[in-house]
């Protein structure tokens, strides 16, 4: 093979964002869902993990969706990778609309549009498979030619390839999430997801394969949708979502700022989504710390909206709490 | 890196649960093959029983023709045999198979007719004051004997006289040698020219020529003794002009022929029994010319005369189909328990293929593998797996069981081999790319209780239908009660699958509150979360039953067939033959060990019974002395006479069949009599359907003489000492020994066949139960060790460890054992009353439910053995957690 050896290990990499590098045949964002809800039926008991979820992710960036357990990441996940199909609202990934997806299209959507890291290391690989030989049975699947190229070429891309011919029992866990990795990324996905593929590593090998997963976005173009309950993982990220009661709430955007002395410091915004029937979550912390509850009064005032407790109500509330400590 | 190489990895990973299922499918394959087979081989050997327990005369298919010499259309040939042989070797040739190589060559006899008897004065030393003889002619004869003496005899000696050969022991008995001049009283002057003997004294053509290989002695009371023998002519005489008794040509003597063929067993071979019944009858129903077919070129005026052929096969072919239709059935009931354990091995098999796969396959469907791609890769398997494993099964199966090879078994056996593609794609149903959640999981599909009801609804139907028609169906295999059994024993597993967690909650709740952890906790794992889902308590139930079913039919045949015995032979001793007088009677009462005798006096046939002047019966009456009540209370089944048979009134019991009440009728000659409650059949006593037993002091007649006995043996006495002493009592008499016969009832191939096929069958029962328990409890390996390593930490010990795998397993595996226990001894009720057992067991009426507690115990031994022991492996291996592998404690990452 004629092609330069290329290693993403390097996380000092600050190559600028090359998504023309990956072909892809559709315009717009690489996910994108509008009101996208998914309910469950259990003997009677409608469970809605989903309610309404807005969310849009551009090609080759890096984002991270926080949600605590129960929240509906997984089962975003699962819809976005192609495995479920939601109940109502639309959503498109890689160009393509699940909902309106056929046995046929989603099977080939799987090979070929979305690749997929599982939380546990143990899930992802094959255990009786090299580490090559894993990296290359997606490509089985889809009928790919020159796999075990293909695999080497992804297993030094992410700084495994003295790992080929081992097998995962053979690999540490972080080598084991590499390979993964690579295994995902085979059949040159538009999307990867991964679901919480730093749940069971250390803080050290936490960091190296978030910054492994960034630097294949950067270096393959490949948008990159990471689902967590880690705060920790934000820190590695230029965008977090979060994900409470099955639809986004706020999201913080990073950067790096270089001031006036050319000191260079993270800067973390946090914003609210808003949906587009105007509908926004307000942080927990906001709400309890001005009392929010019930009904809130909205004022516009000269370039943005405030948002005012309702003194009724507090006042209201209070003399119910205090009938009620008395009786 | 391919997709097959992939496949290899796979099953080179983990290779015991695809053994397993591999293994699973040549038990399935071997037991498909080898029940036929068996059940082929207890047609053949009951065919082979029954055809060699008819005598010659009532076998062999025979026929005979009026011949006279000098006027026959073989008069002057040098063989006039061989156009006889020609003519009945063209019947023969002309039979279809199995017919054709059932009948054996064609043999003859010819015998002068009665005018024809020779009667002489021995000398008194001889100790006969007379001996008759008759002429025969055995073409044969120089085949089958050899010559002691002498030469044999010439068709026309010398100066005119008759030439005859003798047996040896007439010609000892008689002081005759080679030379004598036997009868002078006739004009022909017989000489004896030559003394043979039987080659083979055994051989069933004697019974068509008895004085071939012995003589009788005639009792006279006034005169002595009287010798009854044949001499034997030569061969020729049939194509001769000269008669055996008068000098000179010309004189034309009657000879009749008797032409058979005799009846082959040794090869019969899965055979046919009705279709060969109906070529028999086929065979039977035209006449044959006795001469070939005239030839134009060569006619020498040939006169054939046509006979028609007989034989009591007929009714015993109908006989032995009807009795192999009851064992099929039978056979086909208790072979269902292992092929559907067998079956339901073969599945769990799969699933636990799948399960152990899981991970991997939910991995690679995550990647794109579609369900078209997983199936085809699963069949490929699966054929991989199955085909071997079903034909090398399928081989082991017919090298193991006797029977002929065939293309179609091999077939089914690729059909079976195909079966693990069915249970692999199946299995793999269930498997997703994502795992489901228990708490958004769907409705439980509706699929099982649409199975339930469809069982309960045809198993309703079914026992209605058993229990509410006339009777079997007059021929093949009885598929309604074939059928009936299976469904009940399906209806009652779902029933059992559904109420077994009753029990068990009942149990969970009692242990909650008890000490220690293992009781409360296995059975609520029980019960919650089964291994291996529902199917070790269906296996453990059908397989049960299946077993229990087949060692209670086995009892209750084998009982019924003692019952017939005894029934066949009346008491210990039956003694029949020669007239038994007073002194003999008193002689044999004299024997020490005999507790009782009793005479039967046949008082013959057309005794008219009339009663109310209405209902009429004429009936073959049998007068019996009153000690015959204690000649039949030797059999363990009692007297079915009643005492008032031979109290002060007159009384007589008739045949279930003749058409009169009980209640006073009028019997002639006795007069007003009683009758009592009818009877089936009257024990010792051989009788057709019409007949009467009274008492003898109650005849009005003279008492005709009596040539029947029963004698009782007493308890503790040597039966073959007194039988031996008997004969000595009533010579020529034929004693049977119930004893002898009890004995060899066990070897009868009804008897033996169903014994090592119930044998057979309840151990693959055992092994397939052992394997499908075992292979459930492996489903659920990795959670138990997982929960193992977690008590463990908790501070669980090995043993305690254990004792909860063995709670998991014991409750259900137990219940299982109890409803199956109960629901075969039913079933083997139902059957008995659904089925005609009366064809196997020979009795007259149909044998009830025996349960032999040696034979129901040892199978029910060997079910809770194997059943203890897989719950002891499980709990074993179970208490063998490797903590720190299992919570990966101390394991560098």
């Amino acid at each position: 093979m004629n092609t330069p050896k290329r290693s993403l290990s390097d996380t000092g990499a600050r190559n600028e964002h090359r998504v023309a590098t990956k072909g892809r045949d559709h315009q717009g964002p690489d996910i994108w869902c509008e009101d996208l809800v998914r309910i469950y039926t259990t003997e009677g008991v409608e469970v809605q993990a989903l309610q309404g979820l807005n969310l849009t992710v551009d090609p080759g960036e890096v984002v991270a969706l926080i949600g605590a357990s129960g929240s509906g990441k997984s089962t975003l996940l699962s819809i976005l990778s192609g495995l479920d199909k939601p109940t109502g609202g639309r959503a498109r990934v890689a160009g393509q609309d699940l909902t309106a997806m056929g046995p046929r299209q989603r099977i080939d959507f799987r090979r070929h549009a979305v690749g997929f890291v599982f939380q546990q290391t143990s899930r992802n690989l094959l255990p009786f498979l090299t580490a090559a030989e894993n990296v290359a049975t997606p490509m089985i699947i889809a009928g790919r030619k020159e796999r075990r190229e293909r695999a080497l070429e992804l297993l030094n891309l992410l700084g495994v390839a003295d790992c080929a011919d081992r097998k995962p029992g053979q690999l540490s866990g972080g080598q084991q999430q590499r390979v993964a990795i690579a295994t995902a990324l085979a059949n040159d996905p538009a999307v990867l997801l991964a679901d919480e593929p730093t749940g069971e590593l250390d803080e050290v090998n936490s960091a190296e394969v978030l910054d492994i997963m960034r630097a294949a976005a950067t270096e393959l173009g490949t948008t990159v949708l990471i689902v967590t309950h880690d705060p920790m993982v934000s820190d590695h990220v230029a965008r977090t979502v979060q994900i409470r009661d099955g639809r986004t709430s706020t999201e913080v955007l990073r950067r790096t700022e270089v001031d006036a002395d050319g000191v260079a410091r993270e800067v973390a915004e946090e914003y609210t989504v808003l949906d587009r029937n105007g509908r926004l979550q307000l942080p927990d912390a906001h709400i309890e710390a001005l009392g929010l509850q019930e009904r809130v009064r909205i004022t516009r005032e000269p370039g943005h909206v405030g948002v005012w407790p309702n003194h009724a109500t507090t006042a209201r509330r209070s003399a119910v709490e205090e009938e009620g400590d008395d009786a | 890196m391919s997709a097959l190489k992939l496949l290899w990895r796979q099953f080179s990973d983990e290779r015991w649960p695809a053994l397993l299922l591999a293994f699973s499918v040549a038990i399935l394959a071997a037991l498909t093959a080898a029940t036929p087979r068996l059940m082929a081989a207890l047609d053949d050997r009951q065919l082979t029983q029954a055809l060699d327990g008819l005598s010659a005369i009532q076998g062999d298919i025979s026929g005979s023709w009026a011949h006279t010499t000098g006027e026959s259309g073989v008069t002057g040939q040098a063989d006039p045999w061989e156009p006889h042989r020609e003519a009945l070797s063209v019947i023969r040739s002309a039979q279809p198979e199995p017919l054709r190589s059932l009948l054996a060559e064609p043999q003859f006899v010819g015998h002068v007719e009665a005018t024809g008897t020779v009667t002489i004065t021995p000398p008194p030393e001889t100790g006969y004051y007379e001996a008759r003889f008759r002429f025969y002619l055995d073409p044969d004869i120089a085949t089958h004997t050899e010559l002691v003496d002498g030469a044999w005899p010439a068709v026309r000696g010398e100066a005119g006289t008759t030439e005859v050969a003798v047996l040896d022991t007439v010609a000892e008995k008689l002081g005759w040698q080679v030379g004598d001049l036997i009868d002078a009283s006739t004009s022909a002057n017989t000489t004896l020219t030559g003394i043979f003997r039987p080659i083979d004294p055994a051989d069933t053509r004697w019974e068509h020529i008895p004085y071939g290989r012995n003589f009788a002695e005639e009792a006279n009371p006034d005169r002595g003794t009287a010798l009854v023998g044949g001499l034997f002519l030569a061969p020729g005489h049939l194509g001769g002009t000269f008669s055996a008794t008068q000098r000179g040509p010309g004189v034309r003597e009657p000879i009749t022929i008797e032409a058979w063929f005799g009846v082959n067993t040794t090869h019969l071979a899965d055979v046919d029994v009705r279709g060969l019944r109906n070529q028999v009858t086929g065979l039977l129903a035209q006449r044959y010319p006795n001469l070939p077919a005239a030839d134009p070129e060569n006619d020498v005026g040939l006169i054939p005369v046509e006979f028609r052929l007989e034989s009591e096969l007929g009714p015993r072919l109908t006989t032995v189909a009807a009795q192999q239709d009851t064992t099929r059935a039978v056979v086909a009931v208790a072979a269902v328990g292992p092929l559907a354990v067998a079956i339901a091995l073969v599945v769990l098999a799969g699933q636990l293929v799948i399960e152990r796969r899981r991970a991997t396959l939910e991995l690679v469907t995550a990647r794109g593998l579609s369900r078209h791609q997983l199936r085809r890769m699963l069949t490929g398997e699966g054929l991989l797996l199955g085909i071997p494993a079903a034909l090398l099964g399928h081989l082991i199966g017919t090298l193991l069981t006797p029977g002929a090879h065939g293309l179609i078994p091999w077939l089914i056996a690729l059909v079976i081999g195909a079966v693990p593609a069915l249970a692999l794609a199946w299995a793999a149903q269930q498997v997703g790319p994502v795992r489901t959640r228990a708490d958004l999981a769907l409705r439980p599909g509706r699929a099982r209780v649409i199975a339930e009801a469809v069982v309960g609804i045809l198993t309703a139907a079914a026992v209605w239908a058993l229990l509410s028609r006339d009777g079997a169906p007059a021929e093949g295999l009885d598929l309604l009660a074939t059928a009936t059994p299976v469904l009940i024993t399906i209806a009652a597993c779902l029933l059992a699958l559904r109420l077994y967690p009753l029990p068990l909650r009942f149990l969970s709740g009692l242990r909650r509150g008890g000490r220690g952890l293992a009781a409360f906790l296995g059975s609520v794992r029980a019960h919650r979360d089964p291994a291996g889902g529902l199917t070790p308590v269906f296996t453990v139930v059908l397989g049960t039953t299946i077993a229990v079913l087949s060692a209670a039919l086995l009892g209750s045949i084998i009982a019924g067939t003692e019952r017939a015995t005894w029934e066949a032979n009346g008491s210990t001793l039956r003694i029949s033959g020669p007239r038994i007088s007073d002194e003999m009677r008193t002689q044999l009462e004299a024997i020490d060990g005999v507790h009782a005798v009793a005479r039967i006096h046949d008082a013959g046939t057309n005794h008219r019974l009339n009663q109310q002047g209405e209902q009429e019966a004429r009936v073959r009456l049998w007068l019996a002395e009153p000690a015959l009540l204690d000649a039949y209370a030797a059999s363990p089944f009692g007297s079915p006479l009643p005492p008032a048979l031979f109290g002060e009134e007159a009384a007589v019991v008739l045949g279930a069949e003749v058409p009169i009440n009980p209640g006073p009728a009028r019997l002639e000659p006795v007069g007003d009599v009683l009758v009592l409650d009818p009877l089936a059949s009257p024990p010792g006593i051989r009788t057709g359907a019409a007949w009467g037993v009274m008492s003898v002091e109650r005849w009005t007649q003279d008492v005709p003489p009596a040539t029947l006995v029963l004698v009782a043996v007493e308890r503790g006495a040597d039966a073959a000492e007194v039988a031996r002493l008997a004969q000595g009592v009533v010579p020529n008499s034929l004693i049977t020994n119930v004893a002898d016969q009890l004995g060899a009832v066990r070897d009868t191939p009804t008897v033996s066949g169903l014994t090592s096929t119930f044998t057979a069958l309840t151990a693959a029962t055992a092994v397939l139960l052992a394997l499908t328990l075992f292979g459930s409890q492996l489903m659920a390996t990795r959670t138990r060790t997982r929960l193992g390593a977690i008590l463990r930490t908790l501070g669980m010990g090995g043993r305690e460890l254990r004792a909860l795998t063995a709670w998991e397993i014991t409750p259900g595996a137990l219940l299982g054992l109890l409803v199956g226990t109960g629901l075969g001894v039913g079933l083997a009720a139902l059957l008995l009353s659904a089925l005609d057992f009366r064809s196997l067991t020979g009795g007259s009426t149909a044998p009830s439910l025996h349960l032999d507690p040696l034979l129901l115990g040892a199978v029910l031994g060997i079910l809770i053995a194997t059943v203890a022991l897989t719950i002891a492996v499980t709990a074993w291996l179970a208490g063998r957690t490797n903590l720190a592998q299992e919570l990966r404690i101390g394991e560098e990452r």
